[in-house]
């Protein structure tokens, strides 16, 4: 009871807060639709809200809060409406520089201004990771895995709303963990695959409030701690070289005890959907040629052989199940044709437009390195990317054949990134002159013509002492024996040839 | 014009056309021969993958990586607090550092022009790319024999056969297929070196040539241990040259200037280091050189003094000489300046030897006594050429061809008492056999005397018609004779290459049901889950077979490795193997084991595993504690080493057999347990009641190959873990019984 109760008192510090705003309450929610999917490994939420400008002149500038402690768990946050037309197009969004003890504040822009009492709708999407953890921790091999979401209760949103609803989606055997009364109650409605709860009164402004629920997953929860992908681009093969480094972890339930071979096999656990990392699929994208055979599959004691590729992805399989808590790492990589990724603008500018990442299905990327190889003597004009991300690095790397510089090596770092994603572009131009490229090969010539030169000159050099007298040669004594010694050299010296 | 035919109706030539034409004949040869040399060598890298084989190999890569991410000082100087836990083991100065910083060198190098290939490739191709330059040292070793030999028309005949010889041979194959990154890799190309190189400074009494000589011995002596071979077959040499009354300048400078600089370089060695002038493998070398200085003395003596003076003089020094050096050879060993008589002494004269004294050289596969038919099966039809060539070389005796049949005869012994010494042997068979081939081919392919008009018009007015067709006939048979030997030996050497020895042993080859090809990987899976799954610090307790390979692949600290170094370490964990649960406990938290990680094949038929092995476990660990561990304990009164229900009761206790078949009996659900390796069955309930305490099991491989356990933490109320886990057994079993009565089959009529 106590923790319940220490979670009354912050409520109503909370609330007691709101006076001391950092902004003014233009905006009154008269519909807010907080639903939370819950069947991928990660937590996609989506707020639908009606808003209505109760202030008295036009506002375009509306403020959205989202829970502290999701402010680094924060995959994606997106602001989308309806226009006139009827399409659907991206709200601006930046955050508030303002420091609060439980919001983190973003400023949506809205499209027009809204007239005083007038409505405006729209919807704000987020991808927010690491929310589920295993209930309870350690499971017997064979059972269900069970797993706690704690979410906010009411809408994270500085306003006061008047019509509230917050939606479960795709949560098997639901079940919510609330042993208190909740202070603005929730009526509690299953559906078919969802769960809804209603409010019953308005609820005001900044409410906080940690509702847990769970549910059952037989899938693992798919973790990629590091990835690092690199691409090589190579204008005289025409292709793309792809290698992906991963590092994997499950954060699913764990065992309770050791690994049971026996259990597993008899179980057939193999066969059945499971809280086990058995296999990991990657899709392809379908608009570029791959070249099959070019695919591999190793970790650091080599190759894995059981890997499978299928037209639309690649399936691979783990050295041993994956449970929870238990790590992977593997590389693999692939080659596809340059050209659908490679546009040329004009005699030596080229544009290069790729994924940001080839995700594994239904996992979530914590820190993805993503290396660019622009061939030896290759100049980067300009560079977009699908988010704002920290500064690029630009060095330099050798590589086979790199003499004088290496290639230009362009690395970008981003965190946070769900598979879902995968599907954001970045953009690179850089220039590439036609007399860069036949540079390489001209340069190996000439070095390897210098060695043989230099070889030449060495078999020139004399360094035998032969004995003398008065500064002249004498002949040996032994006629024969040089005779036969200068025969078996001879022979030698063409063999050594 | 490059050719012409003249009046006589001789296709003529010009020389230097004739020259150039010879020069692509012999690369074009040395590429073939090269390009064999390295391709028998791939089966398994195209079968498998690029992968390092076996055990040792995989300490000379870890080793390698070493190197190559650290600075060769630390390199020298690295302790290795990754194996032997808790001694650690002093790395730099207990290996032979020639073959890591070779493939270094090289990666450096590649990387230097441009060519950053990565050093797993380097070191598994390592050792194709040095049999390619085997075969070429083979050569010139050869026709630095064969130019010696008068009778010998075509001296680069049996040259180049030698070479394409050596290239393809099993018994060196064995120890060069790419990935088996072993010292032997590049051991025997240097043996091949040094030994051309020695026989030529013999030839010229060259300082440089012995010089040089010294330089590659002491690249084999960093390389391989066998490289004390070499430093006892030069001063045999010598000696037998100067018994046959053989002594001249040229083999005082050749052997004085090699032996003081080569043994000044070997002891730079820090594994070798004062080994040259305390251990007796090298009294031979030491003493060689001293009876040279002899010898050189005596000859001044007889050239200065009368006959009669001479010999008294020699008599006495000779008896001088003689009790000095007995004496304080004995005082020496006596006071521990010379390291005494080692065991592997002794067993390279007594093959039993180790059978009876030291376990574990006897464990060793490799060093079993050679059984007949390898011979065979590694040298094939050479085996049976190699006298011959033996007898040629006595035929043309020379002082080069005198260090053939000195080879030959210390090979053919060495060969004998150990397999892996085939190794050595198979260079000279190849000479011995080239040279015979060589020497049948010089007679038997001269053609020239039919071709040619002037001499075929000579013999039919001193011979009849008939005896040339004889000669034709006979010819023809013993060419085509060999001929097809040729080819059976090319077709046997890939046979054998492809079936026998491209096999990389941490990889295995089988089959599916419908015929289709499968791989077993369970070694690396199971090495693999405990590198993702454990702490980096952990423990892990196996055989010694298995240090090498968890270190490289699982990359956790061993208690015991391949580098069989401390017996009584090893002897210790076969103690904690073979003993009861309850004692190995002791022993195991003692040690400070986290894991316990055994080989079974029961499951898959594979019977290269534990239990198979368990057998020296007990061996060697009752070499050090007979009162705790007896081997006749573990077999049954009948004499029979029996897993199944008529086990004896201590194999039935030992930790080992519980961890191999702990769960095995669920696999079968109810139905007889069948262990496929020792063909054994044992019942159900006997199976099912294998239980261990102390052990949890974290891990076992998809085919049961690997099982990993590992050492449950010590219960928080301190109290026995055996005793908890006989009272759960007591609970269950009242519960069993409990459920048992209660869910009592309920009787229906059928209908």
């Amino acid at each position: 009871m106590k923790i319940t109760q220490v979670l009354y008192v912050l409520f109503s510090l909370v609330t007691a807060t709101l006076a001391f705003h950092p902004f003014e309450k233009h905006w009154q929610n008269s519909e807010y639709e907080k639903s939370v999917d819950v069947s991928k490994s990660f937590v996609k939420e989506r707020h639908d809200i009606n808003a209505l400008n109760i202030h008295g002149k036009p506002q375009s500038k509306y403020v959205f809060g989202l829970e502290k402690s999701l402010e680094f768990d924060t995959s994606l946050l997106l602001g989308l409406y309806k226009d006139t037309s009827g399409k659907t197009a991206m709200l601006k969004s930046h955050k508030l520089d303002i420091y609060d003890d439980d919001f983190v504040y973003y400023n949506i822009i809205f499209p027009y201004p809204i007239a005083p009492g007038s409505y405006f709708k729209f919807s704000i999407s987020l991808i927010l990771i690491n929310q589920m953890v295993p209930y309870p921790e350690h499971i017997p091999m064979a059972d269900d895995q069970v797993l706690k979401l704690t979410t906010n209760a009411y809408p994270s949103s500085p306003y006061d709303t008047l019509a509230y609803t917050l939606g479960f989606i795709s949560a098997a055997d639901f079940n919510e963990l609330i042993n208190t009364e909740l202070p603005y109650s929730l009526q509690r409605n299953d559906l078919s695959s969802s769960v809804l709860y209603k409010a019953t009164e308005p609820i005001p402004g900044d409410s906080i409030l940690d509702f847990s629920i769970t549910y059952t997953r037989t899938a693992p929860l798919t973790f990629v701690n590091t990835l690092v992908r690199d691409l090589w681009v190579s204008h005289w093969s025409s292709s793309l070289q792809l290698e992906e480094y991963y590092e994997v972890t499950n954060n699913g339930a764990k065992l309770d005890k050791g690994f049971s071979r026996v259990d597993y096999f008899n179980e057939k656990l193999m066969m059945k959907p499971h809280h086990a990392i058995t296999a990991l699929r990657i899709p392809f994208d379908q608009s570029k040629t791959i070249f099959t055979d070019s695919l591999y599959y190793v970790d650091k004691v080599g190759n894995v052989s059981t890997s499978q590729y299928y037209e639309k992805e690649l399936i691979i399989r783990p050295r041993f199940p994956v449970f929870g808590g238990w790590n992977y790492n593997f590389t693999i990589g692939w080659n596809s044709d340059l050209k659908d990724f490679l546009k040329r603008e004009n005699e030596d500018t080229y544009v290069l437009s790729t994924h940001i990442l080839d995700g594994i299905r239904d996992a979530t990327y914590q820190d993805i390195t993503l290396n660019i190889y622009l061939p030896e003597g290759a100049e980067l004009v300009d560079y977009a990317l699908p988010f704002v991300s920290d500064d690029i690095k630009v060095s330099h790397e050798y590589s086979y054949l790199d003499i004088e510089k290496g290639h230009l090596k362009l690395t970008f770092n981003f965190d946070n990134i769900v598979d879902e994603m995968k599907n954001l572009e970045l953009v690179v131009r850089y220039k590439y002159s036609s007399f860069n490229m036949i540079e390489k090969p001209l340069q190996a010539a000439f070095y390897i013509f210098l060695a043989l030169m230099g070889l030449y000159v060495l078999k020139k050099i004399d360094l035998s002492i032969k004995p003398t007298k008065n500064g002249k040669l004498i002949k040996e004594e032994d006629e024969f024996e040089e005779e036969k010694k200068s025969n078996v050299d001879e022979i030698i010296d063409v063999a050594d040839e | 014009m490059i050719a012409s035919i003249d009046n006589d109706g001789y296709i003529r030539m010009d020389a230097s056309v004739l020259r150039v034409l010879k020069l692509l004949v012999l690369t074009s040869i040395f590429i073939c021969i090269s390009g064999a040399a390295i391709a028998s060598r791939l089966f398994s890298v195209i079968r498998f993958e690029s992968i390092i084989h076996e055990f040792d190999p995989w300490f000379n890569f870890r080793a390698t990586k070493y190197l190559v991410t650290h600075s060769f000082y630390k390199f020298l100087n690295w302790f290795d607090d990754k194996t032997w836990y808790p001694l650690g083991r002093v790395t730099g100065g207990t290996l032979y550092p020639g073959l890591m910083v070779t493939s270094a060198v090289i990666h450096n190098i590649l990387k230097k022009i441009g060519l950053p290939i990565d050093i797993r490739n380097i070191c598994v191709m390592l050792a194709p790319a040095f049999s390619s330059l085997t075969a070429l040292a083979t050569y010139l070793f050869t026709l630095e024999i064969t130019c010696t030999l008068p009778s010998m028309n075509n001296k680069k005949t049996p040259a180049l056969l030698s070479a394409a010889f050596m290239s393809i041979v099993p018994g060196y194959i064995s120890r060069s297929v790419a990935g088996s990154y072993d010292n032997e890799a590049i051991a025997i190309t240097l043996l091949m070196v040094t030994f051309f190189l020695w026989i030529k400074s013999v030839r010229l009494g060259s300082i440089l040539y012995a010089s040089i000589t010294a330089i590659f011995y002491f690249y084999m002596v960093s390389a391989w241990g066998g490289y004390v071979f070499i430093t006892n077959m030069i001063p045999l040499h010598i000696f037998i040259l100067i018994l046959m009354g053989r002594f001249n300048y040229k083999l005082y400078t050749s052997y004085c200037t090699w032996y003081a600089l080569g043994t000044l370089m070997s002891m730079q060695i820090p594994f070798v280091g004062f080994l040259p002038i305390k251990s007796n493998d090298h009294m031979a070398a030491f003493g060689v050189f001293g009876l040279l200085q002899l010898v050189v003395l005596t000859n001044y003596f007889k050239e200065t003094l009368s006959p009669k003076r001479f010999f008294n003089l020699m008599i006495a020094f000779g008896i001088l000489v003689f009790t000095f050096g007995i004496s304080g050879l004995i005082i020496a060993t006596k006071l521990g300046w010379i390291a005494p008589w080692t065991g592997r002494f002794y067993s390279l004269w007594d093959t039993n030897y180790a059978k009876i004294h030291i376990p574990i050289i006897a464990s060793v596969s490799e060093h079993q006594p050679t059984p007949w038919s390898s011979f065979y099966f590694d040298l094939n039809f050479l085996i049976w050429l190699f006298p011959i060539g033996v007898y040629l070389c006595f035929n043309d005796l020379s002082n080069e061809s005198i260090f053939i049949i000195v080879y030959s005869v210390l090979g053919s012994y060495f060969a004998g008492v150990m397999v892996r010494l085939m190794l050595t042997l198979a260079p000279v068979v190849c000479v011995c056999a080239a040279i015979t081939i060589g020497k049948l081919f010089d007679l038997y392919l001269d053609f020239k005397i039919i071709l040619s008009k002037k001499v075929y018009e000579l013999n039919e007015k001193v011979i009849n018609k008939n005896n040339n067709f004889w000669n034709l006939i006979s010819r023809f048979s013993v060419i085509l004779t060999f001929g097809f030997y040729l080819y059976f030996y090319v077709n046997h050497c890939i046979w054998v290459n492809s079936n026998a020895y491209s096999s990389p042993s941490v990889v295995l080859a089988s089959k599916n049901r419908d015929g289709s090809n499968a791989i077993i990987d369970d070694f690396r899976e199971a090495y693999y889950w405990l590198r993702m799954n454990t702490n980096e610090d952990a423990n892990v307790m196996a055989w010694w077979d298995y240090g090498y390979q968890i270190g490289g692949m699982a990359d956790r600290t061993t208690f015991v490795d391949n580098n069989t170094w401390n017996n009584t370490h090893i002897a210790t964990v076969g103690k904690a193997m073979a003993v009861s649960e309850a004692n190995s406990e002791v022993i195991m938290r003692r040690l400070g084991v986290d894991y316990v990680l055994i080989i079974f094949g029961g499951m898959l038929g594979y019977s290269g595993d534990d239990i198979n092995k368990f057998l020296w476990m007990v061996r060697i660990s009752e070499g050090i504690w007979p009162e705790d561990v007896n081997e006749r304990s573990y077999f049954t009164d009948r004499g029979e080493y029996k897993v199944d229900d008529m086990a004896t009761k201590t194999m039935k206790e030992s930790l080992m057999y519980k961890m191999s078949f702990y769960n095995f009996g669920k696999l079968f659900g109810g139905r007889d347990v069948y262990d496929r390796v020792r063909q054994q069955r044992m019942s159900s309930d006997y199976a099912n009641n294998i239980h261990l305490d102390v052990l949890e099991e974290v891990y076992t491989s998809e085919n049961w190959l690997v099982r990993i356990y590992k050492l449950k933490d010590q219960d928080n109320f301190g109290r026995d873990l055996i005793e908890v886990g006989e009272n759960e057994r007591k609970d269950t079993t009242r519960r069993q019984k409990r459920t048992l009565t209660r869910n009592r089959p309920e009787f229906d009529i059928r209908v």
